[in-house]
Parts: C-alpha cells; structure tokens; sequence
C-alpha cells in the first residue's frame, strides 16, 4: 500500500513528492558522514528485504516498514535508505514504479524521520523498558501518517477519490501493533547493545570527534 | 540480558510463517475461454482483492466493461465482439492498482453465432456470443459441394472447439505463470542487498577520497 505504482498519482503530487524525496536525500548525503554509512546501509538493506516480505491480510496484505527504526537510528539518512531500497525493488521486482519512487520514498521515509528527531533525545535518556515503549510508539505514529500520507496522495490526485475507512483499519490496525512490536524490541536490544545508536541531540557532525 | 533478542527473534520467527517470501504486490490474471473474458485479482503471497473497482479498456481508451470483482477476486464478462486489444485495470482503493493486456489475437476469429449453443458447456449466456459469422475470413473450399453441413460452418465449429480445449488446457499454466512472475526470488534479495553494499562501499570510498584530500591540504594551510 506504501508502494503506489505507476499510472495511479496526478503529475502535480508525483513531482512534488520527487522534490521534496531530492531535497531529503541531498540534505542526507551532505550530513552522511563516514562513522554513519555502514549503519545506513544495513538499515536499508533490512528495509529492502522487510518490506517484501508481506503477510495476506483478509482483502489486502501488509508488509513492516522500519521507517520508525531508520529515523530514530539514522535520522535523515534513512531518506536516501528507503529510496535506494525501493528503486531496488522497482528494478527487482516491479513493485512500485518509477514516477512514484520520489512520493512513495517520501510516504514511508519522512515519517520515520520525524518520528526519530522527536522521539530520539528522548529515547536516548530513557531506561530500557521506557525506551522500548517509546519506540513502539514512535512506529505506531510512523506509521499512522504514512497511512496519512499515503491517503492524502491518493485523495490530492483524485477529489472523487473514496479512500474506504474499513480497508484502512483492516491493513493497518494490525500492521501498525507489527511494527510497534518488532521496533519495540529492536529498540530495547539496540539499547542494551549499543545505546551510542540513539543519539542524545541532533547529530552533532561526527566527522569533527 | 539477552531475553530481548531472543524475544525479538521470537516475533520475527512467528511472522515468517504467514510471511511467505513474495512480494507485496496485486496483479491481475485474466485469460479468454468460450467468447468470455474471465479472471481474478491476487495478491502475490495470498489474499485476493474482493469488491473492487474493474474496468477493461481498449486500446483507445473506450470501457468494454466496468464492474466490482466477487468475494473471492474473481471477475467475467463477454468478450468484445470485435477482437481487439483489451488493458482489465483492478483498483483495490488504497493505492493497489494492477492491470494486464489481452492481445487482440487472445479472441481469435469471432465466433459464429450457431456455434453459441457449445458455450452452454462454459454455463454462458449465449447472447454473449451475437456475433457475425460472415466476417471471418475463410478460405474458399472446392470440395465442399457434398456436405450437407457446410464447409465454413463445419470449419467454425471445429475452431470454436479446439479454441476452447485449448484454453481450458493452458489455463492452468498461465495462472501459474502469472503467479511465478512475481514471486520473490532469493537471487534478486541478495542482488539487491548486495548493490546496498556496494553502494554503501562507493559512499565510504568517496568519503575517504575527500578526507584525505582535506587532510592534505590543511598542512599546506596552516604551515
């Protein structure tokens, strides 16, 4: 459902989303520095390969997104991430589509983004438990406005566009409880293992340590 | 101290098993049998798109058909009279859209109309089938002055037989072609996860291609 295809968005949105997607990533790869690349890329790999993954769910089926995990870890980093993993699968597997890479990147990265630079001081101070609450939260929000996003996308390029409410709760309910869960408990370990993942501030340029 | 991996581990091992390795992605099979077009959406994996919006289009834009698939995804309606390309789009509403193209070549030669009565074996209405006999092109018999049935009618229901055995024969192996189609291979995942790698190694190489350089030029700045 965060994988709108080809042919279904007005130009207007596709452009936007590709625009605001450039802004995002040359903003990322201007901040990427060395000590952050590897992390970058096994996220985006773990995304690339999540995100295949779908489970049938009644009329439609569902797949984890991560973006909540990505923003809180990589922050900005995870808009170049999502983007790289799904012109992948575009190119793989036909999922998604060209004109759509930049909106569709945009629905599933910037959530997680902004979920990470809200939620990621705070997780950072946290104990485990509370962090692990925290970051069950921060998925759910995740991925609440990309189900937000996604339905804004559809109902800008179609007035008429009826979005139904029933098939809405039905792939995301669950699939939001998923992605709370698995970022709930990824959240915990990261932070019993690595804690220096979840930074206490903004990123402060590593480069410079 | 480590009962939070293991139980993360535990959640992912719970959701494999209904997370068969597919891709997440709708698509649409249909195929043509006995002058009608049937078919069904699926998601790749399982889950078929039930109550949504169906349309088939020519090439020129022009609905053939517009219409809602049933409960389990599936969709019919007659075949166009005149065969010609035919695009069935399915829009599950929520950012799901497929679509797949029957060539025109898929209908075959119209079907006469006397031969609508061995429809009645693919429980179609006949009315689907009000078709012109004489517009398909024949070649002309010299011997057919001795039968009573004649050589063009006997023709058309030997094509509109063999039309049909042959695409009840291959629906299965179309069906699961277009299931085969998507289906998540473990080649592609470790491609694509080995191009991340990659990429991740051209982004540490072009990042300490420029911090060498800067290193290099700050002694000739400060000294």
């Amino acid at each position: 459902m965060a994988h709108i295809p080809d042919g279904v968005l007005s130009p207007p949105v596709l452009i936007g989303g590709w625009a605001v997607a450039a802004i995002g990533v040359g903003l990322a790869l201007r901040r990427l520095d060395e000590s952050r690349i590897a992390r970058t890329a096994i996220l985006s790999a773990a995304f690339f390969t999540v995100s295949l993954l779908m489970i049938p769910l009644g009329p439609t089926s569902v797949h984890l997104l991560l973006s909540a995990l990505m923003g809180l870890s990589i922050g900005i980093a995870a808009i170049p991430a999502v983007m790289v993993a799904l012109a992948l699968q575009m190119l793989l597997f036909g999922v998604g589509g060209l004109t759509t890479l930049g909106i569709n990147t945009v629905n599933i990265a910037l959530p997680g983004v902004l979920i990470g630079l809200l939620a990621g001081p705070w997780i950072s101070r946290l104990s485990v438990p509370q962090a692990m609450l925290a970051g069950g939260l921060a998925a759910a929000g995740a991925v609440a406005l990309t189900a937000g996003g996604v339905v804004l996308a559809l109902l800008l390029s179609h007035s008429a566009y009826s979005v139904s409410a029933q098939v809405l709760g039905i792939t995301y309910v669950p699939l939001l409880l998923a992605e709370a869960l698995v970022t709930a408990f990824a959240v915990g370990f990261l932070k019993r293992v690595k804690p220096e993942v979840f930074p206490a501030g903004l990123p402060r340029p590593l480069a410079a340590e | 101290m480590r009962s939070p991996a293991i139980a993360a581990l535990l959640v992912l091992l719970a959701l494999l098993p209904a997370a068969p390795a597919e891709a997440h992605r709708l698509r649409v099979f249909a195929t043509v049998e006995g002058g009608s077009v049937s078919g069904y959406g699926f998601f790749i994996g399982g889950g078929r798109p039930a109550h949504v919006a169906i349309r088939a289009a020519a090439p020129d834009g022009a609905a053939i058909f517009r219409g809602e698939t049933d409960g389990g995804g599936r969709f019919a309606f007659p075949a166009p009279p005149v065969p010609t390309a035919l695009t069935i789009t399915l829009d599950a509403g929520d950012g799901h859209v497929a679509s797949t193209t029957l060539a025109a070549h898929r209908f075959g030669p119209a079907p006469p109309a006397e031969a609508a009565t061995a429809s009645a074996v693919n429980g179609l209405p006949g009315s689907a089938l009000q078709l012109t006999a004489g517009d398909a092109a024949r070649p002309p018999n010299p011997d057919g002055e001795g039968l009573t049935v004649s050589h063009e009618a006997l023709q058309m229901l030997i094509d509109r037989s063999v039309e049909a055995a042959v695409a009840r024969q291959i629906r299965p192996l179309l069906e699961s072609y277009a299931a085969a189609e998507g289906r998540l291979r473990f080649n592609d995942i470790a491609g694509g996860i080995g191009m991340i790698v990659g990429l991740a190694g051209i982004a540490l190489w072009v990042s300490a291609r420029n911090r060498l350089r800067r290193e290099s030029r700050r002694p000739g700045d400060t000294g």
